[in-house]
């Protein structure tokens, strides 16, 4: 079929997809099954940018493409979240003229890790962010090797990739011919001596296979490795972050320019830094960078902040099935020294699919949140046994342990029978309803 | 008395949350008063299995699962020794493709293994990744678990689990892993003993009757990981609960 008429079918089902208030990437899986090279018939923007590992790929192309829109560039950019090569071209289609022209002098993709093996050759991309592989949704992924592999083939040597030199696992793609531009966080007042977690994607030298030793940790197999064969250590980065403040907020890279950071985790520094990073490679001047990054994060969303009565609630979204994310949260609530309560939760496993898979519970440190000022740990959900069981094997004492089989008992239990600031690490399907009882709760007193 | 627990390749043959049976082991075992030591064990370290009470293992990549092996063999004889001696193992995950003759790989390649028992190992062009509840002769409630696996074990004669709801060793097949002498292997990943209480009895008793046939022992304190077990069987095996009713 004609690539117009194509083009003209993918905008007529948007425009009814859109009626019907549904199917989201409905245009780009039709017209894949009329040409599936249609990404390749289309003519792309010049600048194409991709973003693609286990998470932060949605907060990077969207700072990324604020900017360049702010800028004064246009911006095609899959804002949606559809990052699968259906979802992409639907996005393209819709900016597309009937010549099949994409009118826009940047395209800002996110890409699912798995099928970049699908699109990256067919948009080639100039630039790729990798932000991490992480441990993320067994049953799917099968796990983080075979996620490398499935990157590792998509890639090309005229592609410049920016990756997070604290990673080591992230070197295995030094062998591929590509430009890497590396970014890192320098030490600070939270790296650590000693590893607090127990089950890392790499802890041996890729090269001699010794154990990895450390200057210092930042976060799970994060921060300044070294191997003793002199093979294998940190990469220098060009883009480092130092003087990290997370109750101050802030952080000033390559000891010059100081920019503001919301939220205040570290994996939001990091990827804070991947976006300065890509803009600065993209010419841009560091100091304007930090200007704008500063600004986005002064308007970011608090939504993860509230106050009920005298209490302080933290809302902390993870993704089940994801130890990393509930890892990055307990880092969080320990920087908190007065007494808390903590809730975990989640409505259901996983919506992709209907496995229930508990094993990661066992990949996550929960231990770090067995300390004194522990008040309470409220359990809730369909798995409230599997996350009180959890709990105990962390070495919580048994006394601490509560569940619910509901949110609404869960928080009436909150607002009677604890005091503490909350801190809430929920999967996102919680997220909403849980804030939405806890700020009704301080409407009516109960 | 005390307890020697090997935590083999802890590092390395750690992929789902594995050590989660090392943490359910220490822990009941400290409940009886008895202390327990774990050694976590890799590659850069001298094995000695004449020094443990039990052995452990869990799953690792196919990457880790190359390193790990190539280190075991050199173990091979001391490991064949204990094992008909009856010392405990319990190897979970694709740790039980080591104890085999071999793993065909996809690409035809066949990497050595410790060749203990006569069973080998096929990776495929598929995973089973898939929910299990299986059956042993040695323990009565049902075994939850899930298996999450890249390759098959074939021409296996003495399974561990019949399958009452899953895969099996390979698709289609009603058994599932292997229980030679003390040797426990199966492919369900993760803490397994943590999902399955009655199991976990199984083991701390196993171990310390191996060294104190006349122990005396304590209640066991399991009431968080059953009510696990009872409301994950009710919530998503309802219809084997009822058939079973039935056929009472």
């Amino acid at each position: 079929m004609k690539r117009s008429i194509l083009i003209i079918l993918g905008k007529i089902i948007a425009w009814i997809g859109k009626r019907l208030g549904r199917g989201s990437t409905l245009p780009g899986q039709i017209i894949l099954k009329f040409e599936p090279n249609m990404l390749k018939k289309l003519e792309l923007p010049n600048h194409i940018i991709a973003v693609t590992g286990s998470s932060g790929k949605g907060s990077i192309t969207k700072v990324i493409a604020t900017i360049l829109r702010q800028d004064g560039y246009t911006v095609a950019h899959n804002e949606s979240g559809s990052n699968l090569e259906a979802g992409i071209l639907t996005m393209l289609l819709q900016e597309a003229t009937l010549g099949g022209k994409i009118k826009a002098d940047y395209l800002v993709c996110e890409v699912d890790e798995r099928y970049t093996k699908f699109v990256f050759p067919k948009i080639h991309p100039q630039y790729v962010v990798i932000t991490n592989i992480t441990r993320d949704q067994p049953p799917r992924q099968g796990h983080f090797d075979k996620v490398f592999t499935e990157i590792e083939k998509a890639l090309d040597e005229n592609m410049h990739l920016i990756l997070n030199a604290d990673d080591p696992y992230l070197q295995k793609f030094e062998n591929h011919g590509c430009k890497i531009t590396y970014y890192g966080i320098g030490k600070n007042k939270y790296s650590s001596t000693t590893s607090k977690y127990e089950n890392l994607n790499i802890s041996h030298c890729p090269i001699c296979h010794k154990k990895l030793q450390y200057h210092y940790y930042q976060f799970e197999a994060l921060g300044d490795y070294y191997c003793s064969c002199n093979q294998f250590q940190r990469p220098t980065p060009q883009y480092e972050a130092t003087n990290l403040n997370l109750e101050k907020s802030k952080m000033t890279i390559n000891k010059k320019y100081e920019m503001y950071l919301k939220p205040t985790l570290l994996y939001h520094a990091y990827n804070m830094l991947a976006c300065y990073t890509l803009l600065a490679c993209l010419g841009k001047s560091e100091k304007q960078i930090a200007e704008q990054l500063t600004e986005i994060s002064r308007h970011a969303s608090k939504e993860n902040f509230f106050t009920v009565g005298k209490r302080h609630v933290h809302v902390l979204n993870n993704k089940n099935e994801n130890s990393t994310t509930f890892n990055q949260s307990i880092a969080y609530t320990t920087r908190f020294k007065d007494e808390k309560t903590i809730v975990i939760g989640w409505k259901e496993i996983s919506r992709r699919y209907q496995y229930e898979d508990l094993s990661w519970l066992y990949d996550i440190d929960f231990e770090l949140l067995n300390h004194p000022t522990l008040e309470k740990v409220v359990c809730v959900g369909i798995n409230r046994y599997d996350i009180a069981t959890r709990m105990k094997y962390a070495g919580i004492d048994e006394k601490k342990i509560v569940v619910f089989e509901n949110l609404e008992e869960a928080v009436f239990y909150l607002n009677h029978r604890t005091k503490k600031d909350i801190f809430a690490i929920l999967n996102f399907d919680y997220v909403k309803p849980f804030s939405k009882l806890m700020k009704g709760s301080d409407k009516h007193g109960n | 008395m005390e307890i020697k627990i090997a935590h083999l390749y802890y590092d390395l043959m750690n992929l789902y949350g594995e050590n989660g049976n090392i943490k359910a082991l220490k822990k009941q075992l400290e409940e009886q008063n008895i202390s327990v030591k774990v050694l976590s064990l890799t590659i850069d370290d001298e094995l000695n299995f004449n020094e443990y009470d039990m052995v452990y293992m869990g799953a690792g990549t196919e990457e880790n699962q190359k390193l790990v092996v190539k280190h075991l063999l050199k173990y091979k004889n001391e490991i064949e020794t204990t094992i008909h001696q009856n010392k405990l193992f319990l190897i979970t995950g694709n740790a039980i493709e080591l104890f085999g003759r071999y793993i065909l790989t996809t690409d035809k390649k066949k990497i050595k293994a410790l060749n203990i028992f006569p069973y080998f190992a096929k990776q495929e062009n598929f995973r089973i990744a898939d929910e299990a509840l299986f059956q042993c002769d040695f323990v009565k409630e049902p075994i939850l678990g899930f298996q999450n696996q890249n390759s098959v074990m074939r021409e296996n004669k003495n399974p561990l689990f019949h399958v009452l709801k899953g895969t099996g060793s390979y698709p289609n097949s009603k058994k599932e892993g292997i229980h030679e002498y003390e040797f426990y292997g199966t492919y369900l990943i993760g803490p397994l003993l943590i999902r399955n209480p009655e199991l976990l009895k199984y083991f701390v008793k196993k171990i310390i009757l191996s060294k104190e046939p006349n122990f005396k022992f304590k209640n066991f304190s399991l009431q968080l990981e059953k009510k696990a077990h009872d409301t994950f069987m009710e919530n998503y095996y309802k219809e084997f609960i009822e058939e079973k009713k039935a056929s009472k």
